[in-house]
This record gives C-alpha cells, structure tokens and sequence, in this order.
C-alpha cells in the first residue's frame, strides 16, 4: 500500500517538478513568473491527444511529436506575450501572461470542445511488489522518461554552447548581448525548452488524470507551491519541491481526505513560508539586478 | 607609444555628427571624433557631460537621433547591439558587470565565445593569449573555477577587460577603468591597455583620474552638457580656458 502510494506520489511529482522547472527557467530569464505555465501541460496534453488518438499516431511518436511543437508554442508565446513587454514594468509582464493563459484556455476548449479526453499509455498494465502493492508502468514510465528528460536539461544548460548562452542572458541580457549574445533567440530557446519540458507532463498525465481546458491553473498552482518549497529560483529545487508536493498529495489524499488534497499542499506552502520563506534550496532570495 | 601619423591612416571608428536628446536634455549634440588602430583617445568631461551616452551609442544600447557611427567604412548605426559586438566593438563598465552566479573561468570564456563568433581565425592559441592577459591584470593567482564574488572590486574591473580583449576586438571602450582602484590596480590598467595598442585596437576611455588620461592619450575630447568644447593633444587642453573653466577647475583631478 505504501509502495504503491510512494510509486504514484514520485510520478506526479516529478510531473510538477518539470512543470516547476519550466517556470523557474523563464523566471530566471526574464525576472517574472509565467503564470500561463499551467497552460503550457494542458495544451501539450492536448497536442498529443490530436497525434495520438485522432491522427493514430503511436504514444512515443506522440509524446515527442508533442512535446517539439510544444517549443513552438513557446516561441509564439514569447514573442507575443513577452517580447512586446519586454522592457515594461513586471505586473504588465504578469497580466499578459494571464491574458495568454486565458487564450490557451479558451482556445482549447473551441479546438477541442469541454469533454474531458485521454491518451494512450506509454506501458500498459502493472506488477505487484512486495506482496501487495499494485504498481502500474505507466508511473514508472513517468518517472524515468522524466528523470531522463530532467537529465538532458542539466547538461543541456550546464555542458553546452545553447545553455551557457541561455544562463549569460538569464543574469544580465544587456552584458550578454554586448558580449555578441543576439538576446532574442537566448530568450525564445528559454522559452521553447521551458515549454516544451512542461507540455511533455501533458501527454505522460492524461491517462491518469484525463485532460480538460482546465486542468492548467491547479496544475500551475501546485508547480509554484513547489518552486516555493524548493527555492525560488532553483532548479534543484522545483523538481525537490515538485517531488514533495507530489508525495504530500498522494499520502495526504489516502490518510487523511482526498477533498483536502490542495488544502494540505497549501499548508505545507504556509509553514515553509513561516519558518523558510527562501525554501531549501534558496540560500538567500535572489533579487535580479 | 608612438605617435601616430594620422593623416596617412584610415580611422577605425568615426563618429560623425551624432545627436541624442532625451526629452529636453540634450545628451550628445553634433559629436564628432575619429579614432585609429592602436591609438588611446580620451574622452573627458564633468559627470553627466554625456560620455557613458556616447558608449552607449557606439555600442546600440541608444540609438542615435541623428548622425553616423561608421566603422572600417561601414555606417553601424541601425545595426543591433550583439552584431556590433560581433564586428568588433567591446566595452567595459564603471561597476563591473560579470555573471555572479557563474565562475570566473565561465565569465572569461564569454569573450572567446564573442572570439569565436568573430571568426578570428587564431584563436587556437586561445590559452596563451589568456595566460598573458591575465598576469598583465595581475589575475595568476586566481583560482579560476572560483566564483566572482571572490574577487576583489578592481580585480572584477580587470576581468571585463581581459573578457573584452580575448574578443580581438576592433574598438575597447573603457568606462572610467580606474575608478575606485589603487595605484597598484592602476599599473594593471595601464598593461592591458598597453596590450590593446600593441594589438592595433583604438581604445576609447573615459576617465576622471586626469593624470592617468593626460600621461596615456593622444589626443582627447572634452565634453560638457552634450557639447564638445574642446578636441586635441593633452598639452593642448590643459592650457584651454574654456576647459579649465568647465572641468578642470584649476585642479588637476577636480573630480576626486
């Protein structure tokens, strides 16, 4: 029971820390949170809905296919929600993000109606370990797909040309473009990768959870919950903190009520706010220059 | 350094007539100067006389209202800031401007990154080039997987010039270099920029430490409210009362 509990906690987790991840990178280059992120799972689900179930395309291919158009996206949102505002006041930033959330939202729903839809598995059926608990692949699948995916991200900003490129424009855009840094494309790759690492979540979700238009704002809700547990502004800690908030929800919902699932995740949002407002990996709260 | 024959040499970077007003405050008004390979050119003038706004449109930060940026014969101004690095424009800044949450060795390789994109075909010799830069800042003993904030302020002020050089740049805008360092700091100013002319760069600095800029240019402009009142060798300026008036003060670093 335990196992099986753990198991679904850590792929949901690690769903939000992708999630999480996304938003932490755009908020590292631009200074302001995303608050269309949520948006960015709900569509890349429905993405993958449209290759795999009405163009009958396999779930892998779906998954992927997904995911690249995803990147797209981003670069759509970034150039019309951001790039206008880019040297505007960081509230105006906000209140184009929620404006593109809402397009998203509503959008979805006129391309793909109300009823809530589903994708095929990535590994049908499950095992039982240690006697009783019932494992389905589906969340093993998630959580290595999403490790492996978290990995590349790593060494893709860490080891390479793109993401050193992507991490000089995160800390000064202006320095950056005067080292011959050409700012526009640093930031669209931010925004392409960040989309396209929360619109893969979409595809490995709905066949749990089922897409619906408006699926983007808890799941938003709860991604932020973990950058704020993790750190703000950390990478490590989104996907820590996207871990917890996963383990809280499937512990919270089994002992205690499923009804107070959200209200548990906020709790805990509210004590590490009390007692470490910077999160746990948040060495000081990081103020961008 | 040698003196140079200016009238059998084309100017590297030739600012001809810019202006630049924001809203009433005329920044830069009908600025000209030429600068030539290998050459320091001193741009001076009492704080808010308009020179940070002069680098700031050579370098696309502004663009200009009016007037020509041309270099090596080619007008520059509508092209964007990461292209005019790219052809060879770098700068450096008053408080040094270095990624912080990268380490040093990351903050050097921006400038071989900016190399690379520039297509300067040595750059194999990349790490010879950066040994002797980086005693000429005096930076040998720095551990270089460290991170900046190691570093003390005048040796964050020698890193972005050792960044900008490992570029090969054409022109090196230097914001007050000197600033807030010591006299030892300063002899380390004085190698790197000994280092760019020996390359052919033109540097252009702005200075307020008036002995630094009278012993090392050849010749400077004098700014004041956007204006130049005055352009010429040091000696010359030194003795212009319009300059004396403006700036100088009768003292020789009016600033400090």
């Amino acid at each position: 029971m335990n196992l099986q509990l753990l198991v679904s906690g850590v792929s949901t987790g690690v769903v939000y820390g992708l999630i999480a991840m996304g938003m932490v990178l755009i908020f590292r280059a631009v200074g302001v949170m995303n608050f269309a992120q949520g948006e960015f799972l709900m569509f890349g689900g429905y993405l993958c809905y449209t290759l795999n179930r009405l163009l009958h395309l396999p779930i892998g291919l779906s998954l992927i296919l997904a995911s690249l158009l995803m990147g797209a996206v981003g670069v759509i949102f970034m150039r019309t929600s951001y790039w206008p505002l880019r040297n505007a006041q960081a509230r105006a930033i906000i209140v184009s993000a929620m404006g593109a959330s809402i397009v998203l939202k509503e959008g979805a729903r006129l391309i793909w109606g109300s009823i809530p839809v589903t994708v095929e598995r990535v590994v049908n059926g499950s095992t039982t370990l240690a006697g009783s608990a019932v494992v389905q692949w589906q969340y093993v699948a998630i959580i290595v797909i999403s490790a492996m995916i978290m990995a590349l991200v790593y060494l893709l900003l860490e080891k390479t040309f793109i993401g050193h490129i992507m991490q000089a424009t995160a800390q000064d855009q202006y320095m950056a473009s005067l080292v011959g840094i050409p700012v526009i494309m640093s930031i669209g790759l931010t925004f392409a990768l960040s989309a396209f690492l929360t619109g893969i979540g979409g595809g490995l979700l709905a066949p749990l959870f089922f897409l619906n238009n408006t699926m983007g704002a808890t799941a938003g809700a709860k991604a932020f919950a973990a950058i704020v547990i993790g750190g703000f502004g950390s990478v490590q800690g989104a996907i820590i903190g996207g871990l917890i908030v996963g383990l809280v929800e499937a512990f919270g919902g089994a002992y205690i009520s499923t009804t107070y699932q959200l209200v548990l995740i906020y709790v805990m949002l509210v004590l590490v706010l009390m007692f470490r407002p910077q999160g746990i990996f948040g060495g000081k709260i990081q103020e961008k220059a | 350094m040698t003196s140079i024959s200016n009238t059998q040499k084309q100017p590297v970077l030739k600012l001809i007539n810019v202006c630049k007003r924001f809203g009433g405050v005329v920044a830069a008004n009908e600025i000209s100067f030429e600068l030539y390979a290998g050459e320091i050119f001193g741009l001076i003038g009492p704080n808010g006389s308009g020179k940070t706004t002069l680098i700031n449109l050579i370098t696309g930060i502004y663009s200009v209202d009016s007037g020509s940026i041309v270099l090596d014969g080619k007008n520059i101004v509508r092209m964007p800031i990461h292209n005019r690095a790219r052809v060879g424009i770098v700068r450096t800044f008053q408080h040094p401007r270095l990624l912080g949450r990268c380490d040093i060795r990351a903050n050097i390789s921006l400038g071989k990154d900016l190399a690379d994109k520039r297509k300067i075909p040595d750059t194999d010799k990349y790490q010879e080039r950066m040994g002797v830069l980086l005693e000429a800042a005096g930076l040998t003993n720095v551990d270089l997987s460290d991170s900046i904030e190691k570093l003390s302020y005048g040796q964050q002020k020698m890193l972005e010039i050792v960044r900008a050089l490992l570029s090969k740049p054409k022109v090196l805008l230097l914001d007050e270099p000197a600033a807030g360092l010591n006299r030892k700091e300063m002899s380390y100013i004085i190698n790197l920029i000994d280092f760019a002319v020996k390359e052919d760069i033109c540097v252009l600095l702005i200075e307020h430490a008036m002995d630094l800029v009278m012993s090392i240019c050849q010749r400077l402009t004098v700014l004041n409210f956007g204006q130049q009142i005055a352009s010429g060798i040091p000696s010359e300026i030194q003795e212009n009362p319009a300059v004396i008036k403006a700036y100088l003060g009768g003292s020789r670093n009016a600033e400090n």
